[in-house]
């Protein structure tokens, strides 16, 4: 928290602008018309809304005074309600019938343009906080910004023909009115203070109510529900909403004095200097001097009530344009972002053969050691091999580079003797089929969970195929639609939920949909019983008859069969083999395999 | 989904003003002073109003008959002091008291839910419906409480002025009040038909929401980031999103022509009541002489305020059936009564735990189909079976989370039934599967109390015993380490082995003598688990122990192992007695798992 403090976004005036604007040329290509309409019907709303209130007014008290005739007078108020009434007519059409249009159509054009690039990212974008925090913004705040935009730009617009035609107004009754209006311009001095406390209050009180937020969520959440009944730890968690709370109470002491004392100022300046001011500054010319006429008066005084509003409304639209601008910025950003894994100029199409890690080293970004360091393993086409290692020896990192959703730091991987990053990444990508410990099952219809495509002509048999081979085709008959029953509960109260087993077979029909060059498993059999266990490997093997395979584990029993087993510790391969050799080896495999073996291995030889 | 009920609930007069008054009366309970100021600031609001339209009317009345400047400048003046002191009051209570009497309701308030919350069943939690509705809602309480007692704050100041406007209106001229009044009154039923139709539209927008949030989310989360990389699925995305889009635009077609001619109507009532108004005050000026320029002035104001101030007191009453809806959920929630209750009894040392024909269901489903077994002080037990065999919840049961369907436990020969329920639980020590890491310091995760500094030594030894001394000497802090980022930014995250073993430490830690361990290492790597298993066995000696476990590697030496299959005990004795049987389903399992163990 205190970070997000300190890098407390400053934005440069230039910047803010360009912003503003990158903004608005999107929207014009999101909806091109929609700002210009927008404007207008705000600009046509505070032209009207002026003749037929301060205009009208002033019009009628001053005639009342020359002595004008009643119909005389009316035959303007009534024109004049005739004109807000067409006004009613056409601004609606837009309100009620297009403007919605147009939203979707906003949200539509901005929502597209950032999945597409989400989905282009890095996947080492995730792993940075930084960026993941922007990345969260942009997407989350986007389509509403666009709108946010959209109406400061009316709103400001509005205000300034409202301020321009009272402002006119009051220079054409008494230029001396216009002085008046320095108040609240000089009190806005006061504004930017009292916005800064309120927001470093809120800012400091952020941390602590996220602590509030958290103990409750222990009393109230199902998470932790049974470890609040069987022990005391309920008392730690009331002890700490108890600080919580008491540091959030000296937090708005501290900042308490200050915040209300600005605001006071503003609200005084505009209550009493300026207004009461000015009435008495008119009601001087119209009683004392007989320089203003009694219409006038009137017509000061709520001119000058909209003025000042008009001016705290710019204030205040300034400020929003900066915090849009904040939040373009983030939105730019991820705009511009380039990602490191993209294709070459030239890319080639993508060969068979072996896939090979040469030399490969790997360090995250602002890491102090590698995480995988000269790493070689080989994987023919049709082999089988097993990554094993402690939690942390650096398997999954492997995996992830071998799927190219990273690049080496030094080293190189090849497939059919090319380096893969002459590959197209789309094209490298297709030739593989990862089943990951955390797979997951989309809320669309069990076809497109086991395609993860769109469905074409002729996919209907495939799928068939594809539920069968990993043995989910009776359970999906039993589904309320087949296999175009929507899966989750996120649309549909009864949607189906799948159980963890039930989700891996469904993770691994996918591998059946397509022609894979490779099966990378992930340690994925950490949900399942040791028969479910049996099972998938015994299917995946049979799936895997004409590709090559990599899994994964920390359990040693799937080991035994691979045709190469590289032990990893500490991102290095200590050792490589098949089981039988690693045994006999007698190193740090075999010592790994005994100790999970022992309970095992003698009883069986007792049995 | 829980929306989508909301608005199939209709509730009625007589209870949204019942319920109202429930949540007043929480707020005075817990923060009356809060509830005082929050009053007294609507009617000063409500009075302020007619203030300034007197003010105005009186001003004018002064120029119309000519008064002298310095009785026209006293009245402004008076104005001026009366301002200074207005807002003296409102800056001090909304920027400072306010702040600080939320907060103490927030506080008092929660303090008291949090006992109810903890004093529910288990069981509750199990049903969605309940859980969302009633144990999770409960979360924004305060929150709810604030917002009535805001509402009722404007409501008093929109009826107070809207009295005293009307009022005003009536002495200028009764007939004016009744043109105002209509006006009003047929903006008010078209605005009320348009939110009507909004809500229906809103309806039809709902599950187009969640589906477009639910994209929204599948781009945004590093959960399926590999997926979306890998695979063409954000194809499907996509396409789904321009489809639901498409339909959105339907359902804004659909109801354009009925909304617009709805807002045509009430804003067009509005214009059109504004220059009747005005017309009818000129004439009563000009041609009837019946009043001054002042009421002239003092009328047009109030046309504005007054059409203002009723609208939004029907915005108030809308908000105020919200308001009601939330509190059955709330009455829902403190009415409950718990089934699992305790008896007066206090248990002794643990000698016995007896099952006798246990039976368990969750509604239709039986997961327990009558369990009998024994256990003496000293046994190493192990319950072994497939997920789903119903082992975990027998360890619920054991526990008192939930209460058998039929049979029952006897606890030293007594039914568990008859004991105090904290004191039975006390008993026991369970680490759980679905084990939590609590945001506080290692000492106090471990204790699972408050650490007053006493029991230092027994987080020492029960760390130890869970094999976590060794990542302990890495902390600067010791046990005085504060765990997860949720309190302090540069709090210590662990992994999930290790968090394991600060689970397992807890059940070392507490005083008891029977143990229950819901696969205590699945989390960890084949080393660690063997290390942890070794140290169980030890620390544990001279407890009595029950293992939970699908891997059998971590069972074999239990004492008696009890095979669960749907609900029932299968099979049971010793590992070697139970191998023996090689058509039985220990057998199965076990075969299944040592196979590629075998050399």
């Amino acid at each position: 928290m205190d970070e997000k403090k300190k890098e407390k976004p400053k934005i440069s005036f230039r910047r803010t602008v360009s912003n503003n604007l990158f903004m608005l040329k999107l929207l014009h290509k999101a909806s091109p018309g929609r700002i210009a309409i927008e404007m207008g019907l705000w600009s046509l709303e505070a032209i009207i809304g002026f003749f037929s209130w301060q205009y009208m007014l002033r019009h009628i008290v001053n005639g009342i005074e020359q002595g004008r005739d009643f119909y005389d007078l009316a035959v303007l108020l009534v024109a004049m309600t005739a004109l807000n009434l067409v006004l009613v007519f056409v601004q609606q059409i837009w309100y009620q019938v297009f403007s919605g249009l147009y939203y979707q159509k906003t949200a539509k054009y901005f929502q597209e343009l950032v999945y597409k690039k989400a989905a282009s990212v890095d996947l080492a974008c995730y792993e940075n906080p930084d960026f993941y925090d922007k990345y969260m913004k942009a997407l989350n705040e986007t389509a509403n910004r666009a709108d946010g935009v959209a109406s400061s730009c009316s709103m400001i617009v509005f205000d300034i023909v409202q301020f321009a035609a009272n402002g006119a107004l009051l220079f054409v009754i008494d230029p001396m009115f216009l002085l008046f209006l320095l108040i609240p311009l000089a009190s806005s001095v006061f504004i930017k203070k009292q916005k800064k406390a309120d927001f470093e209050r809120y800012e400091e009180t952020v941390a602590m109510n996220r602590r509030c937020d958290y103990t409750r969520r222990t009393y109230y959440l199902c998470d932790y529900a049974k470890e609040m009944r069987l022990s005391n730890i309920y008392r730690v968690m009331a002890k700490r909403f108890a600080e919580a709370i008491k540091d959030t109470k000296t937090v708005i002491r501290k900042y308490g004095f200050k915040c209300a004392v600005y605001g006071y100022i503003v609200e005084i300046a505009r209550q009493v200097f300026t207004f009461l001011g000015a009435t008495a500054y008119a009601v001087y010319q119209t009683l004392v001097t007989g320089n203003i006429l009694y219409g006038d008066c009137l017509v000061i005084i709520n001119a000058l009530t909209t003025l000042s509003w008009s001016i705290t409304n710019s204030a205040d639209s300034l400020f929003k344009f900066q915090e849009h601008a904040l939040y373009i910025e983030n939105f730019r950003f991820f705009l511009d972002y380039e990602p490191k894994i993209q294709d070459k100029a030239a890319t080639i199409p993508v060969k068979k053969g072996a896939l090979v890690l040469e030399n490969v080293s790997f360090r995250y970004d602002g890491a102090e050691s590698d995480t995988l360091k000269n790493i070689n393993i080989t994987c023919g086409e049709k082999e089988k091999i097993a990554l094993v290692g402690h939690n942390g020896a650096g398997k999954s990192t492997l995996v992830k580079l071998m799927l190219r959703l990273y690049d080496p730091t030094e080293g190189k991987v090849t497939l059919g003797g090319e380096d893969i990053r002459d590959y197209s990444v789309k094209e490298y990508r297709e030739a593989f089929s990862a089943v990951f410990q955390d797979f997951h099952v989309f809320s669309l219809s069990v076809s497109e969970n086991v395609l993860l495509r769109p469905m074409q002509e002729g996919d209907e048999a495939l799928v068939d195929h594809a539920l069968a081979k990993s043995g989910s085709a009776e359970r999906v008959k039993e589904m309320p639609n087949g296999k175009e029953t929507i899966l989750t509960k996120e649309f549909d109260k009864n949607g189906t939920v799948l159980s963890g087993g039930e989700t891996q077979k469904l993770a691994i029909a996918h591998a059946f949909t397509k022609e894979n060059a490779f099966v990378i498993l992930d340690e994925p059999t950490s949900a399942l019983d040791p028969i479910a266990e049996f099972e998938m490997y015994k299917n995946m093997t049979e799936a895997c008859e004409n590709c090559g395979m990599i899994f994964i584990s920390h359990r040693l029993s799937s080991a035994v069969m691979a045709d190469r087993i590289y032990m990893l510790e500490n991102g290095e391969i200590i050792e490589v083999g098949t089981h039988e050799q690693l045994m006999a080896e007698n190193g740090k495999y075999a010592d790994m395999f005994r100790k999970q073996a022992e309970n095992y291995v003698d009883s069986e030889v007792n049995a | 989904m829980a929306e989508a009920k909301k608005e199939e609930k209709k509730i009625k007069a007589g209870a949204i003003l019942k319920n109202n008054i429930f949540l007043f009366r929480i707020a005075w309970k817990y923060a009356p002073f809060y509830v005082i100021l929050a009053m007294f600031e609507g009617v000063i609001w409500g009075i302020n109003n007619a203030i300034e339209l007197y003010y105005t009317k009186m001003l004018f009345d002064m120029i119309g008959s000519g008064k002298p400047f310095l009785t026209v400048l006293n009245l402004i003046i008076f104005m001026a002091l009366y301002n200074i002191l207005l807002y003296t009051f409102h800056y001090w209570y909304w920027k400072i008291k306010k702040p600080l009497e939320q907060k103490g309701l927030q506080y008092r308030l929660h303090s008291v839910l949090f006992e109810k919350a903890r004093a529910l069943d288990l069981a509750c939690y199990d049903d969605p419906e309940f859980y969302n509705d009633f144990i999770w809602s409960i979360n924004e309480s305060d929150s709810r409480v604030q917002k009535q007692l805001d509402d009722l704050s404007k409501f008093i100041n929109r009826t107070v002025a809207s009295v005293l406007v009307t009022g005003l209106i009536v002495t200028i001229h009764p007939i004016l009040a009744a043109i105002i009044l209509f006006f009003t009154a047929s903006r008010i039923v078209f605005q009320m038909w348009a939110s009507k139709v909004d809500y229906k539209r809103a309806q039809d927008f709902n599950p187009l929401d969640r589906k477009t949030n639910y994209i929204n989310r599948m781009f945004r989360l590093a959960d399926c980031a590999k997926e979306i990389r890998l695979t063409r699925v954000s194809e499907n995305l996509l396409d789904e999103h321009a489809k639901a889009i498409e339909e959105k635009k339907g359902i804004v077609k659909k109801y354009a022509a009925t909304r617009y001619w709805l807002a045509v109507a009430t804003w067009g009532m509005m214009s059109l009541g504004d220059g009747v108004v005005i017309l009818f005050l000129l004439y009563q000026l000009l041609v009837t002489k019946s009043i001054a320029l002042g009421d002239f002035a003092a009328g047009v104001t109030a046309i504005w305020q007054l059409s203002w101030l009723l609208r939004d007191l029907l915005d108030r009453i809308a908000k105020s059936k919200e308001h009601a809806l939330f509190v059955d959920k709330m009455k829902t929630f403190l009415a409950y009564e718990p089934k699992i209750v305790g008896g007066g009894k206090i248990p002794g040392a643990f000698e016995s735990l007896e099952l006798k024909n246990v039976r368990f269901a969750y509604r239709e489903d039986e997961i327990l189909k009558g369990v009998s077994l024994k256990i003496s002080r000293g046994d190493k037990i192990a319950f072994v079976g497939y997920n789903g065999a119903g082992k975990t919840t027998l360890v619920k049961l054991l526990m008192r989370l939930y209460d058998p369907t039929e049979g029952e436990i006897l606890y030293n020969g007594v039914n568990i039934k008859e004991y105090d329920l904290d004191a039975y639980r006390a008993c026991i020590g369970a680490v759980f599967q679905d084990y939590k890491i609590f945001a506080s310091t290692i000492a106090e995760n471990v204790l699972a109390n408050v650490d007053d500094g006493t029991a230092r030594e027994t987080v020492l030894v029960a760390l130890r015993k869970s094999a976590f001394e060794e990542k302990l000497g890495t902390f600067e802090k010791g046990i005085d380490t504060e765990l997860t980022r949720e309190f302090y930014k540069d709090g210590t995250n662990l992994s999930g082995g290790e968090e394991q073993k600060i689970a397992i430490a807890r059940v070392f830690a507490k005083p008891c003598e029977l143990l229950i361990m819901d696969e205590p290492s699945s989390a960890l790597d084949p080393i660690s688990e063997y290390k942890l298993n070794h140290s169980i066995s030890e620390s544990a000696a001279d407890k009595t122990v029950i293992f939970i476990s699908h891997r059998l590697s971590t069972t074999r030496h239990a004492d008696s192992i009890y095979m669960f299959e749907s609900g029932k005990i299968v099979e049971s004795g010793t590992h070697d007695e139970l191998v023996m049987n090689t058509n039985g389903k220990y057998y199965g399992i076990w075969h299944a798992q040592a196979q590629y163990y075998t050399e």
